[in-house]
């Protein structure tokens, strides 16, 4: 056998590995929608009578602390916070931790909201790294706080909100996201309807650029102009709204973005709050609160809800977007690294034996395996080691069954949140299911590989910069609605009463 | 160049996949574009079903409607009241008085209440919860009994529904049951849902909660503290004090501690202020703290103002919350600490409260 034989057998070896694993990973989402839809299911049918204004009338209600981490967001800012001032819900407040910001996010605040220097005692109950340089509050009765720190990274920020937050419950928001106007009634519901178990909840993030927003809540949602921000509306529907439902219906959900995602603080505490060295420190919270909460025997529930949204302007060129999977990449290897020895651990349930090999199998590898598939099916053709049928079958796996795929995951938001109205919104998402296989999917993998090759050779880590357009305002756009009050401030203990 | 040497896919079974993808995703289109049009064709007929009557439910909800209204909404044709009839159940939720009366007379005219009690029976769970839901706004003879039934339902949704439906009717034939939920062996029901309802039924719940007081439970008895508190039970404070006292659970002590404080029984400010030594638990420490605030007792502001000094953050800042919620001289105590030079930890906390007390400067 010469040696151009034993490469030929290589590489057809490598196809045939290749096509198996599309057709497991495509599979596995597959399943993860089908468990998605039942969970959609329920969460419709309980519609009619949720009866989320409960809360108001509800002594026990939890009041929660809305944290926004805010770093060069001086495009956004003030229409972000006027929406969630303007959220629903009987007792909250907003605390912006502006983190050592280089343009003008603090003083576009300072001025809008007429802010003052307060004098507010942030304990330390978990780590950080910023200093908090001063506490400021609106003049008027705002349940408004802006901490501003030096520049310490998001999940420093993140925990800096923490410390200074004053309810038993902790949303952990990004400074560009528009909430649906229920969205915190929605996500306490379940701290609520099961206060012993649920230690935090996570909501859908979605794209919501070139839709318009007006008075901070989005008038009408359209589809991107773009072709790359529709992509990721449907990346974001698949991946996201459905993969995460999927998850959260067998109790193994690893992740609640940091984009959108309540905890309960003392748990979030105890486990010593948001890791400051990890890139993808929203992950890896999550992940830290399985590990600990297990290894305590204790019994929890992080639940995921299809319902409500936070709205999101998602990178529209390619160097912000590469640069964002590029961190994803890193922080995934950095959290799996952490807690490897969960991995495939029938100690941590269906985290352990499910979802954490799943990531490592199919989230993980799977740039190493898509790009090293097409590389061996071009050397494949090109050795003559493989027939076109092959290569036609490839293509089926991985990019027809994709494409499938994509495709349920738009039939299933037709049918229970269509959110979409028009037929030319319908249109561009049929066209960017398309796309997204064939194209997109490729690029971000490279960006995601390379996330890879960073981590092993331990190349520094960077947040980098995500450049804000500002969100797309309605010609009437006008004030900010009415800003609800506070109600009574309760320290942390309150939330002894959820145990 | 050689032949291949990687297994050959046979032609057949590779159109065979084709024709198979491209059905898969003509299906998936095709039910894609059903379902939109059918949902833009739905909207559009329950726009036009609603049109009608909209204007007549709107006048009857702000106290414009005579009879003649509620006549003609009455007697609209059954399509365009199924249209209607969710709008007018979301209106309840709203109104008050004369307003709430009238929706709820519609109602019981076109038998929402009496379908719900049918529904209430059905099968299947969602129209069971719906039912469930439909009695507790609408109300009616046999609603509070039927609901009582539903509290041991075998579907979570329905129990949690009906105990909230039972809260909203404020019914005080539902306070033994809806006790019993929370005291007893039945089916699992949150106990955030059920304390709400309590709440809402007050007094009537009294006798039935003090009678679970002494259960071998410590989650029970902590249920039955804080019950006692939400429902205004003034005349249990001694028996919460004792409980503060000497239960030997500190969860069943905390929550007594925040019931005396919703009661603010001024009798209970001692023990509340014994339960904020360095030897207790800090979250008891702060809940007590915090109740002897909100009763607002004078011979608090000592123990009060020590507290402020205290190395665990948030023993100190709900200790000065305290003391500024107790007034002129709780808030002189905090002028004091806030200049306190020798003790930076509590003229910050002491500033921190001054800050929020309503028109006071530090």
């Amino acid at each position: 056998m010469t040696v151009l034989d034993l490469v030929s057998v290589l590489v057809v070896a490598a196809n045939w590995f290749v096509l198996a694993y599309f057709v497991a990973l495509n599979t596995s989402y597959l399943g993860l929608i089908a468990l998605a839809v039942r969970e959609f299911r329920h969460h419709l049918r309980r519609r009619s009578w949720a009866e989320l204004d409960d809360a108001y009338a509800d002594p026990l209600t939890l009041g929660v602390s809305v944290v926004m981490p805010a770093y060069n967001e001086e495009a956004t800012i003030v229409e972000s916070v006027r929406a969630m001032l303007s959220l629903q819900h009987p007792r909250f407040e907003v605390v912006v931790v502006v983190d050592g910001s280089t343009d003008r996010t603090f003083e576009v605040m300072q001025r809008h909201f007429d802010l003052v220097e307060v004098p507010r005692v942030v304990p330390d109950d978990v780590p950080t790294r910023g200093v908090v340089r001063s506490v400021h509050a609106p003049r008027a009765a705002v349940p408004l706080v802006v901490v501003h720190t030096e520049n310490g990274g998001k999940a420093s920020a993140n925990n800096v909100g923490i410390n200074a937050a004053r309810h038993p419950l902790v949303c952990m928001v990004d400074a560009d996201c528009v909430l649906d106007p229920d969205a915190l009634l929605a996500l306490a519901r379940p701290f609520a309807d099961d206060p012993e178990h649920v230690v935090a909840a996570g909501g859908v993030v979605r794209a919501v650029n070139d839709s318009p927003v007006t008075a901070g809540r989005v008038a009408e949602l359209r589809m991107p102009r773009r072709w790359l921000a529709r992509v990721q509306v449907v990346e974001y529907l698949r991946a996201f709204l459905l993969g995460r439902s999927g998850w959260s219906a067998v109790g193994a959900l690893v992740v609640i973005s940091g984009a959108f995602g309540l905890f309960r603080r003392d748990t979030v505490v105890e486990v010593g709050g948001f890791d400051l060295d990890t890139l993808g420190e929203d992950a890896e919270l999550v992940v830290r609160l399985h590990r600990h909460l297990r290894r305590e025997r204790r019994r929890y529930r992080l639940v995921f809800l299809p319902e409500p949204v936070a709205w999101t302007e998602v990178p529209e060129t390619v160097r912000v977007l590469g640069r964002q999977r590029r961190r994803w990449s890193r922080g995934l290897v950095q959290t799996l690294w952490r807690h490897r020895t969960m991995i495939g651990n029938p100690r941590y349930g269906a985290v352990g034996v499910l979802a954490l090999p799943f990531y490592v199998l199919f989230e993980l590898l799977a740039p190493v395996v898509e790009i090293g598939g097409l590389v061996a099916l071009l050397l494949g053709l090109l050795l003559g080691a493989i027939d076109w049928t092959f290569a036609v079958l490839f293509f089926l796996v991985a990019v027809g069954y994709g494409v499938v795929l994509s495709l349920v995951a738009l039939v299933v938001e037709e049918y229970s949140f269509h959110r979409y109205r028009g037929w030319r919104d319908l249109a561009a998402a049929l066209g960017a299911t398309v796309v997204e296989n064939l194209g997109y999917r490729q690029v971000t993998a490279w960006w995601r590989l390379r996330g890879l090759a960073d981590s092993l050779l331990r190349r520094r880590a960077r947040w980098g910069q995500m450049t804000r357009k500002g969100f797309t305002a309605t010609p009437h756009a006008t004030g900010a609605g009415p800003v609800p009050d506070t109600g009574p401030v309760l320290g942390p203990t309150e939330v002894a009463d959820a145990r | 160049m050689p032949p291949p040497v990687g297994p050959v896919v046979d032609r057949g079974v590779l159109v065979g996949a084709v024709a198979g993808l491209v059905v898969v995703l003509l299906a998936l289109a095709v039910a894609l574009l059903t379902g939109r049009w059918w949902r833009r064709r739905t909207e559009a007929r329950r726009a036009r079903r609603l049109a009608p009557g909209r204007p007549l439910l709107v006048a009857l909800a702000a106290g414009d409607g005579d009879d003649a209204v509620l006549d003609r909404l009455a007697t609209l044709p059954r399509a365009q009241w199924r249209a209607l009839e969710p709008v007018a159940v979301s209106m309840l939720g709203k109104l008050r008085g004369g307003a709430r009366a009238a929706i709820v007379a519609l109602l019981e005219r076109r038998g929402t209440a009496v379908r719900a009690l049918h529904d209430s029976r059905r099968r299947r769970p969602t129209v069971r919860a719906r039912a469930a839901h439909l009695l507790g706004v609408v109300g009616g003879p046999g609603a509070t009994a039927r609901l009582v039934v539903l509290l041991a339902d075998r579907d979570p949704d329905v129990r949690a529904v009906a105990a909230r439906a039972l809260g909203r009717l404020r019914d005080p034939l539902a306070a033994q049951p809806l006790v019993r939920c929370l005291t007893g062996p039945g089916r699992a029901l949150p106990h955030h849902v059920v304390m709400p309802a309590l709440a809402r039924v007050g007094p009537p719940a009294r006798s039935a909660l003090v009678a679970s007081a002494d259960h071998p439970d410590p989650a029970v008895r902590a249920r039955v503290a804080e019950a006692l508190g939400l429902i205004g039970a003034v005349d249990a404070a001694p028996r919460l004090v004792r409980t503060l006292q000497e239960d030997p659970s500190a969860e069943v002590r905390l929550r007594a501690a925040r019931a005396l404080g919703r009661l603010g029984t001024p009798s209970a400010v001692d023990p509340l202020l014994a339960a904020t030594a360095a030897h207790e638990p800090p979250a008891l420490r702060a809940t007590a703290a915090h109740a002897s605030g909100a009763i607002g007792a004078r011979r608090a502001v000592p123990v009060l103002a020590a507290l402020v000094d205290d190395p665990q953050h948030w023993v100190a800042h709900t200790a000065a919350a305290a003391l500024a919620a107790i007034g002129p001289e709780g808030v002189a105590a905090l002028r004091d600490l806030a200049h306190a030079a020798d003790r930076p930890g509590a003229a910050a906390h002491a500033r921190e409260a001054l800050g929020k007390a309503p028109g006071v400067a530090a």
